[in-house]
């Protein structure tokens, strides 16, 4: 049973690149001292401890591995734009993206001014 | 010649429509800066809502299709987590979801007229109505609620869709899972949906489920056996909600290896599937429709791994431009 917690489990995503390559994100989750079982992926007690990127081409239907050692945080495209919006002000508090016939809005909190504002996605 | 200038003039609008920037009125004077469960939803002509908490109501403002705050309008706050948000051509609706012991029995519909902003709530419809069913998971797709519920005893699936409020489509399948009901029952389902929001994508849940045209999907990879082994396949149920045809695959890559665990995901018609084994990991790529196994990549375990010689990674983003890039270390092994 140690032996297979220590193994971690398998975790895999793929997203389009372009027309012809496919990346593909292998990860490894591992369980932090003292939890043991469930609560996998973006549970407090769980991290990504080693994160292989894989390149799929489907033209020349090979596979190129990049291995990271290093641990970091895997966030979603959505989490990635917080992230951003975040760095550029922490005063905004609440924020949600949703998609508009003219594309990809985001709705925030400015705490400052008690307010919500909404912009377009660059 | 004449198809291809409609095509083309449709990609024109397409693009044109996309490069137009609506300017929000922003939302002033609010009681407090502590607002929370800020969602926000637009109908196909553009008009658009923003709800939230704050203080003891929920607020909601709506935007005419050129951004201006045309109406507002709140309620007592519910004490229930949103489940999502749909429209009609009238309405925005809201879903909030009711709880007993655990089990998502149904939802309080909160809907808001767009024209003048009257609220009409419905409280506490019980969708399973005491008839066997339990409730197994629910999502939103395609403007629309999905409730999936499955009776034990008849071994059925019953699935609920919700386009508006009280306009409920309810279909029913005979369960395609060869082994116990229970572990459809049981699954812990993890929506696969880029444009599903707030989600972390951990893609670790071995029970997924993929909503494409009308086609409901849900992958389980390993098992336990009766001796509490995981045995590594990935099963695959599918559900064409217009045929009203369910269908039952499994893809186990090689019998005789002791594989302990395994994970895939669907990204169009291809399946990625990744194990581990004790001394080696293997990436199978499969075709979807037939699981006719295109390509394997395994590795032994402490082997050198083909490196690229990039340092840097970049992430392009679905919603356009380039979004993160991932230091790349050179592995030691």
């Amino acid at each position: 049973l140690i032996r297979k917690l220590n193994r971690g489990i398998p975790s895999v995503k793929a997203n389009r690149l372009n027309d012809t390559s496919t990346v593909i994100f292998l990860g490894y989750y591992f369980h932090q001292k003292g939890t043991v079982g469930g609560g996998a992926g973006g549970a407090p007690s769980t991290y990504i401890d080693n994160l292989e990127v894989a390149f799929y081409n489907k033209v020349l239907t090979s596979l190129e591995f990049n291995v990271s050692e290093a641990f970091y945080e895997y966030y979603s495209e959505e989490e990635i734009l917080i992230k951003e919006l975040y760095d550029r002000d922490e005063k905004i508090g609440d924020i949600d993206f949703f998609q508009h016939p003219t594309g990809w809005y985001v709705a925030f909190v400015e705490k400052d001014s008690k307010s919500i504002k909404i912009e377009k996605l660059k | 010649m004449k198809k291809l200038i409609s095509v083309f003039f449709l990609i024109l609008g397409i693009g044109m429509l996309y490069s137009q920037e609506i300017k929000f009125e922003t939302i002033e004077d609010l009681e407090s800066k502590f607002i929370y469960s800020l969602y926000g939803a637009s109908d196909n002509d553009g008009n658009t809502i923003i709800s939230y908490y704050n203080k003891e109501k929920i607020h909601y403002h709506i935007f005419d299709n050129q951004g201006e705050l045309k109406q507002y309008s709140n309620i007592s706050k519910l004490n229930s987590t949103l489940a999502g948000i749909n429209y009609t051509d009238s309405t925005f609706n809201f879903y909030y979801e009711i709880n007993l012991f655990g089990q998502t029995t149904g939802f309080s519909y909160v809907s808001v007229n767009k024209n003048n902003g009257t609220i009409r709530e419905v409280k506490k419809i019980n969708l399973l109505h005491g008839s066997g069913y339990s409730y197994v998971f629910h999502f939103m797709a395609d403007n629309r609620l999905f409730y999936i519920a499955s009776n034990l005893e008849t071994e059925k699936l019953k699935i609920k869709i919700a386009s508006g409020i009280e306009e409920f489509e309810e279909i029913e399948f005979d369960s395609v899972m060869p082994r116990s009901h229970w572990h459809f029952v049981k699954a812990k389902f993890e929506l696969v949906d880029d444009k599903y929001r707030r989600r972390r994508l951990s893609t670790s849940s071995r029970e997924k489920v993929y909503y494409n045209d009308g086609r409901l999907i849900f992958t389980f990879d390993n098992y336990r056996d009766m001796k509490y082994q995981f045995i590594s396949i990935t099963e695959i149920v599918t559900i064409n909600l217009n045929s009203h045809i369910s269908e039952y695959k499994s893809f186990m890559r090689d019998s005789r290896v002791d594989y302990e665990d395994n994970n895939t995901y669907l990204l169009d018609s291809i399946l990625f599937r990744f194990s581990i084994a004790p001394n080696f990991m293997d990436l199978s790529i499969i075709d979807f429709n037939n699981l006719e196994l295109l390509n394997n990549f395994t590795y032994l375990k402490d082997s050198v791994f083909p490196l690229n010689t990039d340092s840097l990674i970049v992430i392009k983003s679905a919603i356009g431009g380039e979004r993160m890039k991932i230091p790349i270390k050179k592995t030691q092994n």
